[in-house]
């Protein structure tokens, strides 16, 4: 009786030990393809995210953009697999909204202002194919950005701004490509002492001469320092906002400073000698010093300047390192060209008007 | 006859009691070995994991921010609020690193510059080991996890 039961008992602790270090094994598998899983997806979603990023700064409602937006995602560098193995065959769609429909090749890219980036990944895993039989697990990863409007600004906007009488017209009346008074010329009762910008309409110009006497759209600091500050690094002495009543903020300024701010500002510019909005975009030496974001302004009486809302504009050059911006007197109105909407970050222009900066949404 | 059983029961209890301590070694080694490999294991991919993050939103914060240099080489400021967010997930600094050993100086940051204006940030780690107990500092992470963002924030170099 007593051997009988020897017999059984023998091999009972390895056969034991035996299916708990399978188990464990199974337990290792996990922690390995299952760790490995979690690193690949989140170093997808990097991909994702940077990639749909840098697509839609690229986005300026052209078909040149959408191309542009597509070899952002084909260049972007982020990889997975521990960082040794790059994102194979992403895909990019676009859409006007963030519910979509999603397009690869809009017929017409206006209004396109979405970007969604997938990403899918062959993971090789090691031990779960004993259980599972797969060899790899696609790990898949999609992120959609967009230009996000921007309706109030802390930092951002040099300290000009243009003015329109057209509030609810498209683009504000602004004329792509049109050059405006940035800083309007000095006034007598005669009316300018010089010519205003070419493409403000009389109707801008009969609203400066009634509504501003000694403010001529500059609304930043007196100080030269801080006024380069504001021209070159961008800092507001104040928060500007749509709908906003300006009046109070308005100065003359040093323009003297002010010129020089600007013309260092179109220096900086791998390209200051185009003056023509379409030959400084496909300008491949640009970098977008020479675009500034603008209040729109609309000085219904003495007391009301409201701000509409924002665009891009083209800082002119005379081409040289001299000054383009502070001429004669220092009188004359400071000129810039309506370029379209500003998209923070982005060496070019968007369309239309507004300002937006590229963040994700989903 | 009796004196046979006892003898032979008495030899066979003990040879029963070799027998489980042969096994319990054999059986404990494995399960030590598959008891220390799954924590390395799962322990280092979770500490990689969490540099991955980090990095991640280290680069998205270098993005955004205002880049006050002229150069690639960032202004000691913004650096610092950069490697504080990578290590602490604070741009101010914090005491308690997203990874043990993780401190700021083992954060890199690249700035990518085209035509004189920064157009891409790189945030990565060089020189962090992991810890992983069992098998210390067997893993030296050079260049990585990398994270690469376009910048989109305000050049503001003055």
């Amino acid at each position: 009786m007593r051997i009988a039961k020897t017999k059984r008992e023998r091999g009972f602790v390895l056969i034991t030990m035996a299916i708990i270090t399978i188990a464990l094994i199974g337990a290792l598998g996990m922690a390995v393809d299952v760790g490995r899983a979690f690193i690949a997806k989140n170093e997808t979603q990097a991909f994702c995210d940077a990639a749909s990023m840098a697509a839609v700064l690229k986005m300026d409602g052209t078909a040149t953009g959408i191309g542009n937006a597509k070899t952002a995602v084909a260049n972007t560098t982020n990889a997975w697999n521990m960082d040794t193995a790059s994102v194979s065959n992403p895909t990019v769609d676009f859409a006007t909204s963030a519910s979509g429909p999603w397009n690869t090749n809009p017929s017409s890219a206006a209004g396109y202002t979405f970007a969604r980036v997938q990403a899918t990944v062959p993971l090789p895993f090691y031990f779960a194919p004993l259980v599972t039989g797969s060899l790899t697990q696609n790990v898949y990863s999609v992120s959609i950005a967009a230009q996000i409007p921007i309706t109030s600004f802390s930092r951002g906007l040099a300290p000009y701004s243009v003015v329109s009488t057209q509030p609810n017209a498209t683009n504000f009346g602004l004329v792509l490509g049109s050059q405006y008074d940035i800083h309007w010329p000095n006034s007598n009762a005669n009316g300018f002492i010089s010519p205003p910008c070419s493409g403000d309409p009389l109707a801008s110009q009969t609203a400066v001469l009634t509504n501003w006497t000694s403010t001529k759209g500059y609304w930043g600091s007196n100080a030269s320092s801080v006024i380069y500050q504001e021209v070159l690094d961008n800092t507001q002495i104040v928060q500007i906002s749509i709908g906003e009543n300006i009046t109070s903020i308005l100065t003359s300024g040093d323009k003297q400073t002010q010129a020089t701010a600007l013309n260092t500002r179109v220096q900086e510019d791998g390209d200051y000698s185009d003056n023509s909005l379409t030959s400084y975009v496909s300008n491949t030496s640009h970098n977008g010093r020479r675009l500034i974001a603008l209040p729109i302004v609309d000085p219904t009486s003495t007391t009301n300047t409201t701000v509409l809302g924002y665009a891009a504009f083209f800082l002119l050059s005379d081409g040289t390192a001299n000054s383009s911006y502070y001429k004669g007197t220092g009188n004359e109105p400071y000129c810039a060209v309506y370029a379209g909407s500003y998209v923070q970050g982005s060496v070019n222009p968007g369309s239309g008007t507004g300002a937006f900066r590229v963040g994700p949404v989903q | 006859m009796m004196k046979h059983l006892l003898t032979r029961g008495f030899h066979s209890q003990r040879g029963r009691a070799g027998n489980i301590m042969l096994e319990f070694a054999l059986g404990s080694g494995i399960l030590v070995a598959a008891f220390g490999g799954t924590f390395v294991f799962g322990y280092s991919f979770y500490q990689y994991n969490s540099l991955a993050n980090a990095v991640n939103d280290g680069a998205r914060y270098a993005s955004l921010i205002p880049y006050t240099s002229t150069t690639t080489t960032p202004k000691p400021d913004f650096l610092q609020a950069v490697q504080n967010m990578v290590v602490y997930g604070n741009p101010a600094g914090g005491t308690a690193p997203v990874a043990p050993g993780l401190t700021t100086d083992k954060v890199k940051l690249t700035p990518v510059f085209t035509n004189g204006v920064p157009t891409a940030m790189t945030v990565y780690i060089n020189g962090y080991q992991i810890d992983s107990l069992f098998a210390r500092n067997t893993l030296t992470l050079n260049n990585k996890p990398q994270v690469t963002y376009p910048y989109v924030g305000i050049y503001s170099p003055y």
